[in-house]
């Protein structure tokens, strides 16, 4: 599902959050939007499902068109389509169980109750969690967990397009992994569309294709991920710290004038290291 | 911002912001008085008039106080209708109508330009003459702590029904039976959050040593000036001539 902002401005009351954005998240792709806090991440990605509407241009959402002050009539075959997972989704829980948590939105979007189970369980099993979680209240669980929850409850209806809103804040070493395991999962094994809003760059170099930088509610850099991250002074300008491991390459290549690449992942680029130093 | 402004603070400079928390409280006090001594709508007006001043030097946007009687707007209407119904005359109901906008207006112009600790230490110091009887200080703890949850709980409902409508529950385009049942689903979360909120904020008063029974000093003094004596004297005029006018008229 292709996602076009098309010279979008939104404004909250007389201030205007976000100016003449105008790009295209591909289908299948996992796109990753950064910013520095108030750069209008939030609000880009609550355009996405219709949670707000545009107050100039338009989003395409699929064949659904979000505009200015017109109200879609199926809004819940986009929210069906498209899901979104919270900053805090442990704040946003309204049931005493993980069971009625997670199959909250089978009901909401008329799936048949007899699945009701064997889908929570596998969407339980996606994120890592086991049936023994189904009757546990979900404000007595772990930070780590909840999320897991909130993930999960998105999963159960399969949507097309998934959201993240700054899903590593508050993860450990191995939630970050085990998230970033589910993301993958989720792009080569369901092609899904994965849009991460997040200021966690290390995170999102390791795991997005494309990047869109935000700036003051202006899309200041945007492409692919490396031709984004290497540009550190533009990054620097927006309030945003390049990734470790492109900063080391950089460093690297200023100081010794060895190219030595890109990589995500720091094995691969101690061997390149290695390579060339043998 | 437009859509969370109950119990909110606007940090601006102004006459208004400048005036003595303990001034604001005694006038809104006495104004209260005045518009509810009153029956005439000519007076009325006057305290209209009063207010939409004191909304012109507090320098935050007419809009925002437009938007308080907004929200109250059914409440304003069930009046009417009911009034209506009953056969009041209109004059009573254009009295009572200004009397409720009054209301609403100066209330907002208190929040709007007093920091809720403000408004704490002003209660603090008008009941102080009751101190060897009422645990003061305790109930002006509490009242700055539930004026300081308004907006929490607000924005903590605006983000549940978001979460709601992402899963295909939308407040805004649900049936009335769906509201209620949406209404009622935000009812946890925000319990949830607000015990959480609260022992949050226990911990946090405990931990800088937070006593009641400890003697306080503020920090910022709060010292009378010129305008603050004309602010309660035009108040204190204004409660004697309305007075004066229920005595006469």
């Amino acid at each position: 599902m292709e996602i076009k902002f098309n010279h979008v401005e939104f404004s909250y009351g007389d201030k205007l959050v976000l100016k003449d954005i105008d790009f295209t998240i591909q289908s299948g792709m996992i796109t990753g939007i950064i910013g520095k806090s108030g750069s209008g991440k939030t609000t880009l990605i609550q355009l996405i499902n219709g949670l707000l509407l545009p107050t100039k241009g338009s989003v395409e959402v699929g064949t659904f068109v979000l505009e200015p002050h017109k109200r879609i009539q199926n809004i819940n075959d986009l929210r069906f389509n498209v899901g979104m997972v919270f900053q805090f989704p442990e704040d946003q829980f309204f049931h005493t169980t993980v069971f009625k948590e997670v199959g909250f939105g089978l009901e909401q979007f008329n799936y048949k109750k007899d699945k009701k189970e064997q889908r929570v369980s596998e969407a339980l099993k996606m994120v890592g969690l086991n049936d023994s979680y189904l009757d546990r209240n979900p404000f007595s669980l772990s930070n780590g967990e909840k999320r897991k929850i909130a993930i999960a409850s998105i999963l159960i209806f399969n949507p097309q397009v998934i959201i993240f809103d700054e899903p590593t804040i508050g993860l450990d070493y191995e939630s970050k992994k085990s998230f970033m395991r589910l993301i993958k999962l989720l792009k080569k094994k369901f092609q899904k569309t994965i849009i991460i809003a997040s200021h966690d760059t290390d995170f999102l170099h390791s795991i997005v294709d494309e990047v869109v930088v935000l700036n003051q509610g202006k899309i200041e850099l945007q492409g692919n991920k490396y031709d984004v991250f290497k540009q550190e002074k533009r990054l620097h300008k927006c309030g945003i710290i390049a990734p470790n491991l492109i900063s080391f390459s950089n460093k690297v290549l200023e100081k010794k004038k060895i190219k030595i690449g890109y990589r995500d992942d720091i094995n691969d680029l101690i061997k390149d290291i290695y390579r060339y130093v043998k | 911002m437009l859509n969370n402004v109950v119990g909110k603070y606007f940090p601006i400079d102004s006459l208004v912001h400048h005036l003595n928390p303990v001034i604001k409280v005694i006038s809104i006090l006495l104004f209260l008085c005045s518009i509810f001594i009153t029956n005439s709508i000519f007076v009325e007006l006057v305290f209209l008039i009063l207010v939409l001043l004191i909304i012109f030097l507090s320098n935050i946007s007419f809009k925002l106080y437009l938007k308080a009687v907004f929200k109250m707007k059914y409440f304003i209407l069930m009046y009417i209708v009911i009034s209506l119904i009953c056969h009041v005359s209109l004059n009573e109901i254009v009295l009572i109508v200004m009397r409720f906008i009054n209301i609403i207006l100066y209330s907002f112009v208190l929040t709007y330009t007093t920091k809720s600790s403000d408004i704490t230490y002003a209660l603090e110091c008008i009941l102080g003459i009751f101190k060897k009887i009422l645990p003061i200080r305790a109930i002006a703890l509490m009242i700055t702590l539930a004026l300081q949850f308004i907006p929490v709980i607000i924005e903590q409902t605006n983000k549940i029904i978001k979460s709601l409508a992402s899963r295909g529950m939308d407040y805004k385009t649900a049936k009335l039976k769906e509201k209620g049942k949406i209404l009622m689903a935000i009812m946890i979360p925000i319990f949830n959050s607000s015990f959480k909120k609260a022992d949050e904020i226990a911990d946090a008063y405990e931990v800088r040593h937070y006593s009641l029974k400890d003697k306080r000093e503020r920090f910022i003094q709060n010292d009378l000036v010129l305008f603050d004596g004309f602010y309660l004297v035009l108040h204190l005029v204004l409660f004697v001539l309305t007075i004066i006018e229920r005595l006469v008229l």
